[in-house]
């Protein structure tokens, strides 16, 4: 059996599918050796691994840390590396990521259910709407925006924030629309009969049977906002996130310019580095069968 | 006699409840398109107002708005701002057209790899994925990092051994495009590719097994047979793609690169910040908005022209 898999496989190899396989494998070679060098660094100690500001002692860039010091290097960033604490800027960044995803969520899975359940001509306004805005291209509205969001006071100003994500407009309106649309009429018409009201029937019938396609939506807006450092930037500038942090510092300790200039935070910028990217790591490991298995065309289903 | 009363309180029920499933739609509906009108309506109507408007600032609180074609034709008879927009429109169009030429076609092929379940697909399938998600911060800091602290290592020590490498200069400063351009190709296979990959799982084997019989193995089968069938998703991907030409920054903000490399996306970008108080006001904004305008104008028939070129010569999925 083993063997005729094997012969099976051997057949399926061409010149093409071995290049893919050696392009792949480099790939994957190249991931790997970003992510263990950035947990070395993480774990070094720049006294002992890093040459001092004159050049001399030794530098380790490449080697295994000659005392591993990752525990200490996450408390000297919790306890304030970047001008803001690990655990604050941590806050923020949750903040920010799971208000602003379950606020979007929330909104865009509550329209495409009444669009879905009651087919009247608002329903159908709103379907075109989304539809419309998908294909239409409109750029350079930012500044506008931005104008607006100040007016509002809802600059620097977190449940602003929330409240400007809470659309719902994009693919995963139509994702919603179509687990909704695919449930049998009469799920509803059995609890109507049963006494159920609208809020009922919307709550106890409708978004349970969703819930799966909720998580989904839920934790890939989560990243997205867990990420996201260009709108944190000009719209949350005293909510430090992570990711904006990690920028800020990195270009205050001149990691931006040329090499060979002081590097001494280098451990501690990689520290911080991997205090942003453990948590995504760890969604993605538990959740990448939902987050990968869900994926088709034009965004997800149910 | 109950049954008399029934039939006449039937329609009043029903009435009713139709009133009450009105109100709760109605209800829930408030947020919801109050939110649009505010923040894409508003929004998008004050910056198509804005690109005509000049504003002269009276006092601290009071701005004087008029009528201005200005902002519109600055852009191409001002030479800084035509240069510059041209120089970014020009970054723009080289990042997506080897984006377009390189990403595209290597995505497809590794979904055609992960779709003939060959050795470590599954494996690579994750990995291909990875990237995407990680953020672009940490990611792209590490990224420099390395090639600027830690290839002039591996340079000068392959340099002793081998006289090929002595003097090379592979850091990120020497070679700045390069690196950004590879850096954004390799984190952006993960969507496509899955995307593609599952396109290519609903093809009927039936389909594949008659091609095989036809001798259509190996690059035949891909270019005869996969790739007309998937082009559906593709053509999603390249009509799609055309807003990105004039929205996509390439992560330029993370990389901190001189404006020499800035794209349309980045440079409206960084504007807005222009914008932001201490240093600028609403009066800063009619310039970008009406950039955001003439874009627009582009964008549009591209997108709508490429579906209409695609929809017509693109491959037939029969």
């Amino acid at each position: 059996m083993n063997k005729n898999k094997r012969l099976e496989t051997r057949n399926r190899l061409s010149p093409l599918t071995v290049f893919l396989l050696a392009v792949l494998a480099l790939y994957v070679v190249v991931l790997i050796a970003i992510f263990a060098w950035v947990f070395l660094t993480a774990s070094k100690s720049y006294d002992l691994d890093y040459k001092t500001f004159d050049g001399s002692g030794d530098s380790n860039i490449f080697g295994l840390p000659k005392q591993f010091v990752l525990f200490e290097n996450i408390m000297y960033v919790y306890d304030g590396f970047a001008d803001f604490s690990l655990l604050d800027m941590f806050m923020n960044t949750m903040l920010y990521a799971v208000g602003c995803s379950m606020s979007k969520a929330i909104v865009t899975c509550i329209v495409a259910y009444l669009c879905a359940r009651y087919e009247n001509w608002f329903s159908k306004i709103i379907y075109t709407v989304v539809i419309v805005t998908m294909i239409v291209p409109v750029v350079g509205s930012q500044a506008a925006e931005f104008q607006l969001v100040q007016q509002l006071n809802f600059r620097d100003n977190m449940i602003g924030m929330w409240l400007m994500r809470a659309n719902f407009l994009g693919m995963y309106f139509l994702v919603f629309y179509a687990v909704f649309k695919a449930m049998p009429k009469g799920y509803y018409e059995a609890a109507r009969i049963d006494g159920a009201n609208d809020f009922q029937v919307m709550v106890k019938v409708a978004l349970p049977l969703a819930k799966l396609t909720f998580l989904s939506i839920f934790l890939i807006l989560f990243i997205e906002y867990w990420n996201d450092y260009l709108i944190p930037n000009y719209y949350l500038p005293n909510y430090k996130t992570l990711s904006l942090a990690l920028y800020q510092q990195s270009r205050k300790q001149g990691l931006d310019m040329t090499s060979g200039v002081d590097i001494s935070q280098v451990t501690y910028l990689m520290t911080t580095a991997l205090c942003v990217t453990v948590p995504i790591v760890l969604i993605f490991a538990f959740f990448s069968k939902r987050l990968m298995g869900n994926m088709s065309v034009g965004g997800l289903k149910g | 006699m109950v049954e008399t009363v029934n039939t006449v309180n039937e329609p009043k029920k029903k009435r009713s409840l139709e009133r009450g499933s009105n109100i709760f739609y109605a209800l829930l509906m408030i947020f919801p398109v109050a939110q649009f009108i505010l923040f894409y309506l508003v929004v998008n109507f004050k910056s198509f107002g804005y690109a005509f408007m000049e504003g002269t600032i009276l006092n601290e609180s009071r701005i004087e708005w008029s009528f201005t074609l200005k902002n519109i034709s600055e852009w191409f008879t001002n030479a800084y701002l035509r240069t510059r927009l041209l120089d970014t429109a020009k970054m723009s169009l080289v990042f997506y057209g080897i984006m377009l030429l390189v990403s595209i076609p290597l995505g497809l092929l590794f979904a055609y790899y992960i779709f003939k379940k060959l050795p470590l697909s599954g494996f690579f399938r994750i990995f291909l994925f990875v990237p995407s998600i990680i953020p672009a911060a940490a990611f792209v800091m590490a990224y420099k990092y390395i090639l600027n602290d830690a290839f002039p290592v591996i340079t000068e020590q392959l340099g002793a051994k081998m006289p090929v490498f002595k003097g090379a200069n592979w850091s990120f400063d020497a070679h700045p495009f390069g690196y950004i351009l590879f850096y954004n190709l390799y984190i952006s296979f993960g969507t496509s590719v899955l995307m593609y990959a599952n396109k290519m799982f609903d093809i009927s084997p039936e389909i594949v097994e008659a091609g095989k019989l036809d001798g259509a193995v190996g690059i035949k089968e891909f270019w005869h047979i996969i790739l007309p069938l998937t082009f559906p998703t593709l053509s999603v991907f390249l009509v799609t793609g055309i807003a990105t030409l004039f929205t996509n920054h390439y992560n330029l903000f993370m990389f901190y690169v001189g404006p020499e490399f800035d794209t349309l996306g980045y440079y409206l970008y960084k504007e807005v910040g222009t914008t932001a108080p201490p240093y600028g006001s609403e009066v800063d904004t009619p310039p970008i908005a009406a950039l955001g305008l003439i874009l627009t104008a582009i964008a549009i028939p591209l997108t709508f022209g490429l579906k209409a070129v695609l929809d017509k010569f693109g491959p037939s999925e029969d």
